[in-house]
């Protein structure tokens, strides 16, 4: 390589980034991306409904947070609210996440459900300080973002006569923003417990399953006294964190479809040990990171299938 | 062209807060330079679960009342399931949690009230006990649960 070619390699290299990260393609994996996700966060907001006036207004224990990047003048958005307040921007958040579900105003939708959720996280749910409630807050901006109503939605049923039919090639920006922050998430959770204290032996595992999330099955396990499989569990544990964020960019062999089946025991192990059950919604996520032209080829495939 | 500059922009801006993120994920190191509010959402989103505890803990509310102090169910008034009311009540968010604990007992006093149970105190305490495996309040006996006063509240 002389010197001449350096900007003929940068350039070559940049078209790649740009075509890998904003090319244009199928709307299918989005389109049920946003209808999975948006159906998820509806019902994790529904089922507060009976709570709604204790969770997040002045009827009940609520201690703001003021972000320390937030203007000193819009302060007062994070006043608690009083009750019926509460109610009508509860009722928005309803709105805006059935919306999106169904693919109404996607955009505006999302990016509705985007600010309230910005707005709860720190009006109430920062004491839980979750990283689901702060995965859920990236994918409805990106998702307000995205053009993620092009299938499956609405919209294409007014445009086109049905929720199916699609006409627009979308960017694929939005996919590839949720696929590499799922990699981040798996990789940082992942590579962390090699060095982690807690994450050395199996008693992080022992002491999980007798701790405040425990499940009434975790405790059956427990019961039956200490072993050093808890120290092989913990031990899978990480080669699974390990493998899965790499597995899922390999498209040789099996190996993609043996770390989302990984990601699947591992989150079914989760919700069956724990009452943690909020990662649950990344398993169908998975499928950012078949590229669209795949999926929309395997689609066009199963309806050939059903019609043959 | 701004679109496309403006996306570049937005992508490499997202990639380095997540490089930074994960540095202090992986090697508990801060980007020199970048301020940690920055960070922190990012840095949030790959850390959960990261240690355990050989002790089970739980904040308990009581009201006094006819000489006694009669405990609250605080399940009234903070309905989530055990562990997430575990650590709501640990008040992370905030560095001055005696006055948060203070401001809780003060409103559960009111709320208690407005249900018919007039405390001239509330006191909010710590309990906590030895793990069991054979159930979350197993370990939770007198002699092996130790009680740490937080506030006060009084009428």
């Amino acid at each position: 390589m002389t010197l001449l070619t350096i900007p003929l390699r940068l350039k070559s290299w940049a078209l790649v980034w740009e075509h890998w990260w904003t090319r244009k393609s199928y709307p299918h994996t989005m389109g049920i991306i946003r209808a999975a996700f948006g159906a998820w966060l509806l019902m994790y907001w529904a089922i507060r409904l009976p709570y709604i006036k204790i969770l997040f207004s002045t009827d009940g224990i609520v201690f703001p947070k003021i972000p320390t990047y937030m203007p000193e003048k819009l302060e007062w958005l994070l006043q608690v609210p009083s009750p019926n307040i509460a109610l009508a921007i509860y009722c928005l958040q309803l709105i805006a996440l059935t919306t999106l579900t169904i693919g109404l105003h996607t955009r505006l939708s999302a990016f509705i459900a985007f600010c309230l959720s910005w707005y709860y996280f720190y009006l109430s749910l920062h004491l839980f300080h979750t990283s689901f409630d702060r995965l859920y807050i990236l994918v409805l901006l990106v998702l307000s973002i995205s053009k993620a109503g092009e299938y499956l939605s609405i919209e294409c049923w007014e445009k086109y006569g049905s929720p199916l039919k699609w006409e627009k090639m979308v960017s694929i920006f939005p996919q590839r923003l949720l696929a590499f922050q799922i990699t981040m998430t798996y990789f940082g959770v992942g590579f962390q417990k090699l060095w982690l204290p807690g994450w050395q032996g199996g008693e992080m595992l022992w002491y999980s399953m007798m701790g405040v999330w425990a499940t009434p099955l975790a405790f059956k396990i427990t019961s039956y006294g200490w072993s050093d499989l808890y120290h092989v569990g913990v031990n899978m544990v990480k080669m699974f964190e390990l493998f899965i964020p790499f597995s899922f960019w390999i498209k040789k062999g099996k190996i993609r479809w043996i770390g989302m089946g990984s990601g699947l025991i591992f989150h079914v192990l989760i919700d069956l040990l724990l009452f943690i059950w909020w990662f649950a919604i990344l398993i169908p996520s998975y499928i950012v990171f078949f590229s669209p032209e795949e999926f929309h080829a395997w689609l066009i495939r199963v309806s050939k299938n059903r019609i043959s | 062209m701004i679109l496309r500059i403006f996306r570049q922009a937005l992508l490499l801006g997202y990639i380095f807060l997540t490089i930074c993120a994960l540095s202090y994920t992986l090697g508990r190191k801060q980007v020199p330079g970048v301020k940690w509010p920055f960070v922190t959402h990012f840095y949030a989103m790959m850390a959960p679960f990261q240690n355990y505890t050989t002790s089970n803990a739980e904040l308990v509310a009581e009201g006094y009342r006819n000489r006694t102090w009669e405990r609250i169910d605080l399940t009234n008034y903070l309905p989530h399931s055990r562990g997430e009311i575990a650590i709501r009540t640990r008040m992370s968010s905030f560095n001055d949690k005696k006055s948060i604990y203070t401001a809780m007992a003060e409103k559960l006093q009111t709320m208690e009230a407005a249900n018919g149970r007039v405390y001239s105190s509330i006191r909010i305490v710590w309990e906590k006990w030895p793990k069991s495996q054979y159930g979350f309040y197993e370990g939770h006996t007198p002699d092996d649960t130790t009680r740490s006063n937080v506030t006060q509240f009084n009428l």
